[in-house]
C-alpha cells in the first residue's frame, strides 16, 4: 500500500470562544483513494479543509500533506488543487485571466496544454472572456473546479464543489474526481448529498460536533447485502451521537 | 458533458499534443482563435498589479483626482479669482499666477481627499480580497502570508502615489493653463508692524513674498512631499484594519476615521483632550506653508515626519503580526 499523503492526527481546532470546531480527529489519505467527508452543518468538514491548506492554525494535533508539515505557504501547498466554500474568483476580471492569475499562484508548473484542458473543463465557451461577476451559479463552479485541477494536483481538496450544478454538470464533477483519482491523486471530498460520497468515495470520515463518529472504508462501513445505505448509516450514527452513545468508534 | 464537449471543439487543437510553446490558443468572442501570452510566473506584485488596475474603482478615483484641480479652477473663476483667498496662514491670489492653484489644492485636499484615497486602496489590501472570498485561495499558494502582503501594500502604495502625482500634475497643468506662468506672490494673512512691513496699507501692513516659477514649483514639490508623509500613517493603519477584518468598508472607514479623529483632536473639538493634540499624527501638517515666507521656517517638520514613521511603524508591525497568524475563512 502507498504511503498517505494526508495524515491528520489527533487534529483539534478551538476557537477564541470556546467553540470546538474539530476535536480529535484521526484520518489518512493514499494516492488513489477518495475519501467522503460528511456530516451536518458545523460538524467541522470546512474548518477541517481549511487546516489542510494551512489557511487555520490548528490548537493541537499534526496535519502532514505529502510528507511536509502543514504550513503557510509551504511547498506541499504548491501539490494541492482545491474548490472550498465556493469558487472565489476576481469579479471584474475574465475566466480567462482568472484563470492565469491561479496558474501563476498555485505553486506548480502548468503547461499550455493542462492550461488548455483547464479551459475545456470549465466550459465556458464564449463566456470566458466575460467578467467573472457575470458568471451563473454553475459557470462560477466548473471555473472553481477547473482551476482546482489545474496543473494535475497530486492533493485534491474538494468542499460541496457540486452544490447547486444541475445532474449533468454534477455528474461531470463526479466523473473527474473519479479520473483524478484513477490517474494518482489523493482526495478528500466533502459533501452533504451522501449519494455523492457512496458513488465516488472509496473511504469515509463521518463528523457530528467535530468528533469523527464513523470512519472507514466503504466497502467496511456498508453490509455486503446492501441491506442499508450511507445515508441510513449516516443518520444513525448522527442520532446516535446525539443520544450520547452511538457508534463513537472507529468501524 | 456536453457543454465540455462543446469546449473542447473551439480549442485551436493543442490539447495532447508535445509542450513545445507556453502560448495557449483559444476561441475569442467571435470565434476566432487567439494566442495568449505566454503563462509564466509574473511575480505576486505584477498579479495584483494587474487584479487592481483593471478596477473601475481604481479609474473612478484617479479619474475624479484629475478632475478635482479643473473644478476649482472653474469655482474659484465663477467666484472671483482676483480676490485674496485665505488659504490657512496665508493670503493667495488665484489669478496672480498659476502656481496658486497647486497651492490651494495642496491645502484643500490634505484633509480629507487624500486621505480618503489612500484609506481606500490601502483599505482594500486585503479584505477587497477577502470580500471577494478568493484570499484563501492566494493563502493556500505557496506564497507567504509576508510576500502576500508586501505585495498588497507595494500595489496599494503605487496607486496612493499615483493619486497624489497625478493630483499635484493636474493642479500644474490647469493652474498654469487658467491663470498663466507669472511668479507666485504668497502674503501672511497677520498685520504686522510698520518697520518690517514691504508694502504699507494704512497703519498695518502685509507681507508679501513672490517666488519665480521655478522655486514655486520646487517648494510646491516639497510642500507635497511633506504632506505625503502623513499618509504614511492614514495607510498603514488602513493596512492594519484590513487585515484585522474582513469587509473593505471598515478597514476603509478606520483609515478615515483617523484622519477625522485626528482633525477633531487637532481643533479642540472635544473638551479636555487638548492636551493630546500634538501627538495626533495631523498636528503639523500644515507647516508647509512656511516655507513660502522669507526666510523659509522649518521649526517642527522634522518632527512631524519622525511621528508619522513612528506611528507607520508600529501599524506596520501590527499588521503583518496580525495577517502572519490569522486564521483565514474568507
Amino acid at each position: 500500500m502507498d504511503k498517505p499523503t494526508i495524515e491528520v492526527r489527533n487534529l483539534v481546532k478551538r476557537f477564541r470562544n470556546g467553540v470546538i470546531a474539530v476535536n480529535g480527529l484521526d484520518m489518512e489519505v493514499c494516492p488513489g483513494q477518495v475519501l467522503g467527508l460528511a456530516g451536518p452543518n458545523g460538524s467541522g468538514k470546512s474548518v477541517t479543509m481549511k487546516i489542510l491548506m494551512g489557511l487555520i492554525r490548528p490548537t493541537a494535533g499534526s496535519v502532514s500533506l505529502l510528507g511536509e508539515e502543514v504550513r503557510s505557504g509551504g511547498n506541499a501547498l504548491g501539490r494541492v488543487g482545491m474548490l472550498i466554500d465556493g469558487p472565489g474568483f476576481i469579479p471584474h476580471l475574465s475566466g480567462l485571466t482568472n484563470l492565469q492569475l491561479a496558474a501563476a499562484t498555485c505553486g506548480r508548473k502548468v503547461s499550455s496544454t493542462d492550461f488548455e484542458e483547464a479551459i475545456e473543463l470549465a466550459a465556458l465557451g464564449k463566456m470566458i472572456d466575460r467578467p467573472y461577476k457575470t458568471y451563473s451559479h454553475g459557470m462560477r463552479y466548473r471555473l472553481g473546479l477547473a482551476r482546482a485541477l489545474l496543473g494535475h494536483p497530486e492533493v485534491l481538496l474538494l468542499d460541496e464543489a457540486a452544490t447547486g450544478l444541475d445532474p449533468v454538470q454534477g455528474r461531470a464533477v463526479r466523473e473527474k474526481v473519479v479520473e483524478a483519482a484513477e490517474d494518482g491523486a489523493s482526495v478528500v471530498y466533502a459533501a452533504h448529498q451522501l449519494y455523492e460520497v457512496e458513488q465516488i468515495c472509496t473511504h469515509v470520515v463521518i463528523m457530528q460536533k467535530g468528533r469523527q463518529v464513523i470512519s472507514g472504508s466503504l466497502h467496511s462501513i456498508l453490509p455486503p447485502d446492501g441491506s442499508t445505505n450511507l445515508e441510513q448509516v449516516y443518520i444513525d450514527a448522527v442520532n446516535g451521537s446525539r443520544l450520547g452513545g452511538g457508534l463513537g468508534a472507529e468501524i | 458533458m456536453s457543454d465540455m464537449a462543446v469546449s473542447g471543439s473551439r480549442l485551436a487543437g493543442a490539447k495532447g499534443s508535445p509542450d513545445t510553446s507556453d502560448a495557449v490558443r483559444y476561441a475569442d468572442n467571435r470565434g476566432e482563435y487567439r494566442q495568449m501570452l505566454p503563462i509564466k510566473q509574473w511575480g505576486l506584485v505584477g498579479i495584483e498589479l494587474r487584479k487592481q488596475f483593471f478596477r473601475p474603482r481604481t479609474y473612478i478615483v484617479l479619474a475624479a483626482t484629475a478632475i478635482l484641480p479643473p473644478l476649482i479652477a472653474a469655482a474659484l473663476a465663477v467666484s472671483g479669482s482676483t480676490r485674496p483667498e485665505r488659504v490657512q496662514a496665508m493670503l493667495i491670489t488665484p489669478s496672480s499666477s498659476g502656481l496658486s492653484l497647486w497651492y490651494i489644492v495642496l491645502s484643500s485636499t490634505e484633509k480629507f481627499f487624500i486621505p480618503l484615497a489612500v484609506a481606500l486602496f490601502a483599505g482594500e489590501a486585503i479584505a477587497g480580497e477577502a470580500s471577494w472570498g478568493s484570499l484563501r485561495y492566494l493563502c493556500a499558494g505557496t506564497y507567504s502570508r509576508t510576500q502576500i502582503l508586501i505585495s498588497k501594500m507595494t500595489v496599494a502604495a503605487i496607486l496612493c502615489i499615483a493619486t497624489i502625482a497625478i493630483l499635484s500634475a493636474s493642479s500644474l497643468a490647469t493652474g498654469l493653463a487658467a491663470f498663466g506662468t507669472a511668479p507666485l506672490p504668497v502674503t501672511v494673512a497677520k498685520t504686522v508692524s510698520l518697520a518690517s512691513a514691504v508694502g504699507q496699507l494704512g497703519g498695518t501692513a502685509r507681507v508679501a513674498t513672490i517666488y519665480s516659477v521655478p522655486t514655486a514649483i520646487w517648494k510646491l514639490l516639497l510642500s507635497t512631499l511633506y504632506g505625503g508623509t502623513l499618509e504614511i500613517t492614514i495607510f498603514t493603519f488602513a493596512v492594519l484594519a484590513s487585515v484585522i477584518w474582513d469587509r473593505p468598508i471598515v478597514a476603509i472607514g478606520a483609515g478615515i476615521g483617523l484622519a477625522v479623529v485626528s482633525w477633531n483632536l487637532q481643533t479642540d473639538a472635544i473638551p479636555g483632550l487638548d492636551f493630546f493634540a500634538k501627538y495626533t499624527p495631523t498636528h503639523g501638517i500644515g507647516l508647509w506653508q512656511w516655507m513660502f515666507v522669507s526666510p523659509a521656517l522649518y521649526a517642527g517638520m522634522a518632527g512631524f515626519i519622525i511621528k508619522q514613521i513612528i506611528y507607520g511603524g508600529i501599524f506596520l508591525a501590527a499588521a503583518f503580526w496580525w495577517f502572519i497568524r490569522k486564521d483565514i475563512y474568507s
